[in-house]
């Protein structure tokens, strides 16, 4: 019952007496019956009104997840399938292709997310080489039909475009030392178009 | 001929009164108990049905009314329907006998407007129509063709017997200090400042009579922590498991009612039922219209009656669950054996100091 680690108190008449009437007089349900009563009169809930207030989110909270864009409104990903391999719930679905008339480069024809099995991990935003994944602070997403949580391209970019009003240049046409920290300062001198 | 005419509307027009009144305290206990509980566990309990909640009860009634009423396959369907009827109606039945207030004077004549019907074996009545609710529990639990329910109705069978032999001789006392079955002698016993009450009157204070009733009572309502019949964590939710809707709904009614009931008994047996704590009323006394002075008898009986509903929940908040074996022990092994002395004692002083009472 007790754990040891606490010195068993020396067992005298005394204390047995005082256990004795500990037991009678209820003594340890009065305790808890103390307990609730103050907080019964001294009412401080922690409750939060969840849809009428709501928290404020930590910085790196890990939200819904989007596809994004470049400022010139193109697409970052490059259909590369990394993401498909490090995500361990098998969420997501690449159907890559060469882009038209340029066959050096690639893109995702095809995007599909199943977020009923996405655990945010957050894995595959880690996973992606050219940062076109991202993880929006949207939290609000039940719905009554479980089919309108399998995500196509379309609405994957939709919700980047909600989320992350203020896009990235290009990645060719970034400042080179910028590029490499892949982040857009807008007031860095950049490469004409 | 007219006579019986009126005599028959007028307790029709106190029974209709009494179950409003029942039934609109099982409303509201349904949301105090959520308020409270949730106040003493710092959240707060319903808050969006009307201002601070407060239509919660409509809402739920509304809810209960529109559910689909399942029965399920194997389930022995006339025990099954019959389970919530037999659960609910001894629960309100045991409100006829109830005094709310004091016998006055009509016109010259002593009437009872405040008890549907004093019979003079009331406390006896009560006793036996409670028992009966316990079929209701323990049908319910079998007809339901579930493992769950069953075990819930099997807990809820030896619970009852259990704790129903301390119900009684708890109160065992008190009848022989009033000499009386009827709850309106024994209340009329008890006027006259609350050191008449029953709970530590002279010559023989039921204190431990009171302990041992109330805690009883508790397990008698299968209310936390004797919770066993219904117990969530082990049994889904016991013998109810099965039921939904209406039926679902009686269950519930009927667990308020008994609730109610039993610590209207309490009241009325320990804790003088309507009289104030003090001797007569300050109506009385002080403003000098006896003719009102049940507006303050009926006030402290709401008061005594509420005090123990609001013991209910505080316990519900802070006790976990006794196990099977201890609920037993403690019923068998402790509390009749200090009912049973409690008993010798109060006859012996009921013996050497007579109150004058037959
Ligand atoms: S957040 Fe984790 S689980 Fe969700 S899609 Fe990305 S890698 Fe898969
Ligand atoms: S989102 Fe990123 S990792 Fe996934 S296919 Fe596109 S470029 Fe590759």
């Amino acid at each position: 019952m007790m754990p040891s680690a606490l010195p068993t108190p020396r067992s005298t008449p005394l204390t047995r007496l005082r256990d004795w009437v500990k037991t009678i007089t209820f003594y340890e349900l009065l305790v808890g019956m103390k307990a609730t009563m103050t907080h019964f009169l001294n009412y401080r809930p922690i409750t939060l009104q969840y849809p009428h207030e709501k928290r404020t989110l930590p910085d790196s909270y890990r939200g819904m997840l989007a596809l994004l864009r470049y400022d010139d409104g193109t697409e970052k990903c490059v259909g590369c399938d990394l993401c498909e391999a490090a995500c361990p719930s098998r969420v997501i679905r690449v159907v890559s292709a060469e882009v038209p008339g340029e066959p050096t480069k690639r893109y995702s024809k095809e995007y599909y997310m199943d977020m009923t099995r996405c655990l945010f991990c957050g894995l595959c935003v880690d996973a992606c080489p050219v940062d076109a994944l991202g993880m929006t602070r949207e939290f609000e997403w039940a719905v009554y039909d479980k089919r309108d949580l399998h995500l196509n391209k379309q609405q994957l970019l939709a919700i980047g475009d909600r989320s992350y009003p203020v896009r990235e240049k290009r990645l060719e046409l970034q400042h080179p030392n910028v590029a490499f920290f892949n982040v857009a300062f807008q007031h860095l001198p950049q490469k004409p178009e | 001929m007219t006579e019986i005419g009126v005599k028959l509307a007028f307790a029709l027009g106190q029974i209709a009164v009494v179950l409003a009144i029942v039934l609109l305290t099982v409303m509201l206990l349904t949301l105090a108990e959520r308020k409270v509980l949730g106040w003493m566990q710092d959240r707060m309990g319903p808050m969006e049905v009307g201002p601070y909640g407060i239509l919660q009860p409509i809402a739920d009634g509304l809810k209960l009314f529109f559910k689909e009423d399942i029965i399920p396959a194997g389930a022995n369907r006339l025990m099954f329907s019959l389970a919530p009827i037999l659960a609910l109606v001894p629960a309100l039945i045991g409100f006829a006998v109830i005094p709310f207030g004091p016998t006055i004077t009509w016109n010259g004549e002593p009437i009872k407007p405040f008890v549907i019907s004093d019979i003079n074996i009331g406390i006896l009545y009560i006793l036996a129509f409670t028992s009966i609710g316990a079929y209701g529990i323990i049908l319910g639990g079998w007809a339901s063709n579930s493992k769950y329910s069953l075990l819930g109705g099997l807990r809820s069978a030896a619970q009852v017997i259990s704790y129903e032999l301390n119900v009684g001789l708890a109160i065992v006392g008190v009848l022989l200090l009033a000499g009386s079955l009827s709850l309106v002698t024994i209340t009329e016993a008890q006027s006259g400042g609350f050191w008449h009450w029953f709970v530590i009157a002279w010559p023989a204070p039921q204190l431990l009579a009171f302990v041992v009733y109330v805690i009883s009572s508790v397990a008698e309502t299968n209310r936390v922590p004797f919770d066993l019949p219904e117990a969530e964590s082990e049994l889904v939710a016991g013998f109810f498991t099965e039921y939904s809707g209406m039926r679902f709904a009686f269950f519930f009614l009927a667990e308020y009612a008994n609730m109610i009931l039993v610590s209207c008994i309490a009241t009325i047996l320990f804790l003088g039922g309507w009289n104030a704590p003090y001797p007569g009323t300050i109506i009385e006394h002080v403003f000098g219209s006896p003719d009102f002075a049940f507006i303050e008898n009926i006030f402290w009986f709401t008061v005594k009656v509420y005090f123990f509903l609001f013991l209910f929940f505080w316990l519900r908040a802070t006790l976990p669950r006794l196990r099977y074996d201890q609920l037993m022990r403690f019923g068998w092994k402790v509390m009749l054996p200090i009912a049973l002395g409690n008993v010798v004692l109060t006859s012996i002083a009921a013996y050497f100091f007579p109150t004058g009472t037959p």
